[in-house]
């Protein structure tokens, strides 16, 4: 103490007698005040609606460096009928294995010639293809991503090597104990919803998905219920007639992607543990069915999530990571889908503490339901979430996939225009009122992967009742 | 690794034929230098109301010593531990509570800071770096030290001890580099090293290292460049000048050993992981090995994809990539096997394809889709103004001069299916490292 001030004195005179503003030591005392934020836009997409009933949205972005291409279908992987999990998947690899006369390494060729991969992801409510390229190059990509979405040869061999594949992946995972984390989260939250199966299908559904079963999934992506999206420097008018030229032709025959997901069911365990001897951590996951993004509580929730685990000083990263020393990162999340995704803490902590710590992470879900947030959590969670919005428009393939999202959950397409005044008349109580609506954790889901031997007498004053052995997937679970 | 990839994609988006008004490559980059030796690059862009900044030091896992290897990584996180002014936790709470955000990263070279959010927040983000560069030992002690060495262990079990593979991570440098080469052991360190680590240690480390001229500040997004800098000359321009630390040297060993390092780890499938010492960065052929390295797999085309996962179905997947070090850096394959394919399977089938590419080369189209694949791939990562301030310090501290970049961009114009030829055959010439690693035992899903 003495020494700072010190310093600062000297400082302050040699500043004076510089005869300039202040300098040294002494400028640190103060904390800089912030000028106020920079007033801004978010980007409303341009719509239109084709006539085969395919949505095109483009999101136009002056600053961005490339212009991305994403196809989007509600046809996700909850649209696979039971058995069959795993088929909307694999044909988002497939539809890129053979189209419009090319074969699987033509197509990558191509992709690979405009700047990139094709890059396919499948989640419980959508199936999306996406490639983000130089402006110059967005229509051939968009012919591109059009042929191997309306005429892909689906051809049974490259099905065999994609499903050879997968089952590989599948095994591969089956030592990843996120990915285990992961498998028996979701199925114990939504035993018999067609959440519960993992996207990816499992070594006993993968396996019996042949030709008719990916054709079937292939007639589940239909114009009236698919987006395209560009976003990125080139003017909406040239966007949409861009994605309109590329996808004009398609119209496949009636069919539909299914009704989307019900409610998920009541009755959930409350312990699950899955045995991996000799870990050195365990990972917890914890939670429960959550609110469709288009509910109003969506937006608080994602507010209150900031503060709960959704920052590095969010109440469960400074108690576990920074208090306690048990982990490297603790955080939650909201899965806002077009269904009830779930919301899920988690934290991989060290064996020897696993109790303890899932002591704490249950008792900060507790007691972020039981008291509103003060004044300065609620500033900081609006900031952040405010912030996050600034942060996807710097890049054209997120704003893009950003969009696509908002479409495929049925959340109004002016929604990041509407989130900053939203943001604005958000008060303590609202977002108290949506936590007590969407977290229970006197009855939340515990799934613990570690070591069985040491974790399930550590947990018993934890009172969560008996665990339930985790024993794979009833549709095979990992082992072949 | 990502840093230095990106690096080549900056310099191969001035090739002829990529340039378009937007180019990435052509964004106005103004460089300073304080009297004190630190180095300030200002890369204004008014398109998102956002700023980033990242804070470049140089220093890493190669300046350590054995008996204290991980001691750069757990100083990083000590960086947030509280400064004088700033007090654990003001660092994050500050800017937390305005929308900021920040990370940190440590490699074998360098140590990279950053900060990002709206971009009112220019000032706090300054005077927060400010504060910890000048009094972190201050406020140091014993406590902090201990309690991010545990979060350090944490992050040391997670990614590697409790994840696939983490196995052939930790064993790698050890397995490529003679003893005692700077880059002879992970930057994660050793438990052992972590815990015999001292506050007096890190103190003096800090005293070496942390030092204006040891340093580069790279601002990127919604700023104006004057008055930015005079912000950084009132925060960090008083700070007196400091001796350069002296850097680590490679010296010369023996090359990896011929033989096999066979692991056992919780997987599945057997990987190859094979890897060799290349050009350094910015060297003759480091652009080159970025090159053959996309020549190999590309998405799902290259030769290594084709032959190994597409024709052969040997592989499930391959993956390859030059990570360039400033020392030599580290040319990177690995495969992991489809069942009932052996690891020395794979091995064999990649050195066959590497020797072939020393021998033969890439065809010209090879070459074209490799550069524009870097290129775009560079266009998608600077969008990001984290990633952009990230670049120019890297570009900046491999070139000598942010503005530089024409004249490293040359070496892409001029790479050609020989020079790429010329720089697998010096990698091959140095021998390989090969760790095979093998399904520890029946996994607990069987029993």
């Amino acid at each position: 103490m003495t020494t700072r001030r010190a310093a600062a004195l000297a400082a302050a005179l040699a500043a004076c007698a510089h005869g300039g503003s202040p300098s040294g030591p002494a400028v640190l005392e103060r904390q800089p005040a912030l000028a106020p934020l920079r007033p801004f836009a978010a980007p409303v997409p341009v719509v239109r609606a084709l006539p085969g009933g395919l949505t095109v949205l483009a999101v136009e972005r002056r600053s961005a460096l490339l212009e991305a291409v994403v196809f989007v279908s509600r046809a996700g992987s909850a649209r696979d009928p039971a058995g069959c999990a795993g088929a909307s998947s694999l044909l988002g690899e497939l539809l890129q294995a053979g189209a419009a006369g090319r074969g699987a390494l033509q197509i990558a060729g191509e992709a690979a010639a405009l700047g990139g991969e094709i890059r396919s992801e499948v989640r419980r409510d959508d199936l999306s293809l996406s490639l983000a390229v130089l402006p110059e190059k967005a229509p051939a990509a968009a012919a591109l991503l059009a042929d191997v979405v309306t005429r892909p040869t689906l051809d049974p061999g490259e099905l065999g090597r994609l499903r050879q594949e997968r089952l590989a992946e599948l095994l591969a995972l089956s030592e990843d104990p996120h990915h285990l984390a992961d498998l028996a989260f979701w199925s114990s939250l939504y035993r018999g919803h067609p959440y519960a199966p993992p996207p990816m299908g499992t070594a006993a559904t993968v396996g019996g998905l042949g030709p008719a079963e990916l054709r079937a999934a292939y007639a589940r992506l239909v114009p009236a219920s698919s987006a395209v999206v560009l976003a990125g420097p080139l003017p909406a008018g040239e966007a949409l007639a861009i994605a309109e030229r590329a996808f004009a032709g398609w119209r496949p025959p009636a069919a539909g992607a299914g009704p989307p997901p019900g409610p998920p069911p009541g009755e959930r365990p409350r312990l699950v543990i899955v045995d991996r001897p000799g870990a050195p951590q365990s990972v917890l996951m914890v939670g429960e069915p959550g609110p469709p993004r288009a509910s109003p509580d969506s937006l608080p929730l994602r507010v209150a999530n900031q503060v709960l685990g959704g920052s590095f000083l969010s109440r469960l990263n400074a108690n576990l990571r920074e208090r306690h020393g048990y982990t490297y990162g603790a955080g939650s999340r909201f899965r806002f889908g077009a269904g009830p995704g779930p919301f899920a803490a988690r934290s991989d902590v060290k064996t020897d503490v696993t109790a303890a710590a899932l002591g704490e992470l249950l008792a900060e879900l507790r007691a972020i339901v039981a008291a509103p947030l003060d004044a300065e959590e609620l500033a900081k969670g609006k900031a952040l979430v405010a912030a996050e919005l600034v942060s996807i428009l710097e890049s054209s393939e997120e704003t893009a996939l950003a969009f696509a999202d908002l479409w495929s959950s049925g959340a109004p397409l002016d929604e990041f225009a509407r989130v900053l005044p939203a943001l604005d008349r958000l008060g303590a109580r609202q977002v108290q009122e949506a936590l007590r609506r969407a977290l229970h954790p006197g009855s939340m889901t515990v799934v613990v992967v570690g070591d069985a031997r040491v974790v399930t007498p550590a947990l018993a004053p934890l009172s969560l009742g008996p665990p339930l052995p985790w024993t794979g997937l009833d549709t095979g679970g990992a082992s072949r | 690794m990502n840093v230095r990839t990106a690096v080549a994609t900056l310099l191969a988006a001035s090739a002829p034929g990529a340039a378009r008004a937007g180019d990435p490559f052509s964004l106005p980059v103004q460089e300073t230098h304080l009297e004190n030796g630190l180095r300030v690059i200002l890369a204004p862009d008014r398109g998102v109301p956002g700023v980033a900044l990242d804070l470049l030091f140089v220093v890493g896992s190669g300046d350590e010593r054995p008996g204290r290897t991980g001691l750069a990584h757990l100083f990083e996180h000590l960086m947030f531990m509280g400064s004088v002014h700033a007090p654990y936790p003001q660092f994050d709470a500050l800017m937390e509570r305005h929308g900021g955000r920040n990370n940190a990263s440590t490699g074998e070279d360098r140590t990279h800071y950053h900060e990002e959010g709206p971009s009112n927040l220019l000032p706090l983000f300054l005077w927060l770096e400010a504060d910890r560069l000048a009094t972190l030992p201050e406020v140091m002690t014993a406590e902090k030290v201990k309690a991010q060495r545990l979060v350090v262990q944490n992050e040391r079990r997670q990614s590697y001890e409790n994840r696939p593979y983490g196995a052939a991570s930790l064993a790698l440098p050890a397995a490529l580099f003679p003893r005692g080469h700077p880059y002879s052991w992970p930057v994660i360190g050793d438990h052992a090293d972590l815990e015999a680590a001292t506050a007096e240690e890190v103190k003096a480390f800090f005293a070496l290292h942390y030092t204006p001229a040891n340093a580069s500040l790279a601002i990127a997004g919604d700023f104006d460049p004057g008055e930015a800098l005079s912000l950084v000359r009132r925060y960090f321009g008083w700070m007196p000048p400091a001796p350069l630390p002296p850097r680590p040297v490679a010296g010369t060993g023996a090359p990896p050993a011929a033989a096999p390092l066979r692991l056992r780890d919780r997987v599945s499938l057997p990987m190859a992981l094979l890897a060799w010492r290349s050009p350094p960065a910015f060297a003759a052929g480091d652009a080159e090995m970025d090159l053959a390295a996309r020549v190999l797999v590309n998405g799902k085309s290259g030769r290594l994809y084709r032959s190994l996962v597409y024709d052969r179905r040997m592989a499930t997947q391959v993956e390859a990539d030059q990570e360039s070090l400033e020392l030599g850096s580290v040319f990177r394959v690995a495969a992991v096997a489809q069942p009932g394919t052996r690891a020395d399977a794979l091995a064999a089938a990649v050195e066959e394809e590497m020797r072939r590419l020393a021998a033969e080369g890439p065809t010209p189209g090879e070459m074209e889709e490799a550069r524009t694949v870097i290129l775009t791939g560079l266009a998608r990562e600077l969008e990001r103004l984290d990633a952009r301030a990230s670049f120019l310090n890297t570009v900046a501290r491999g070139l000598g001069r942010a503005d530089a970049l024409p004249r490293a961009a040359a070496r892409y114009r001029e790479a050609t299916p020989a020079s790429v030829r010329l720089a697998v055959q010096g990698a091959l010439a140095g021998g390989r490292a090969y760790l095979d690693v093998e399904p520890r035992a029946v996994g607990p899903e069987a029993r």
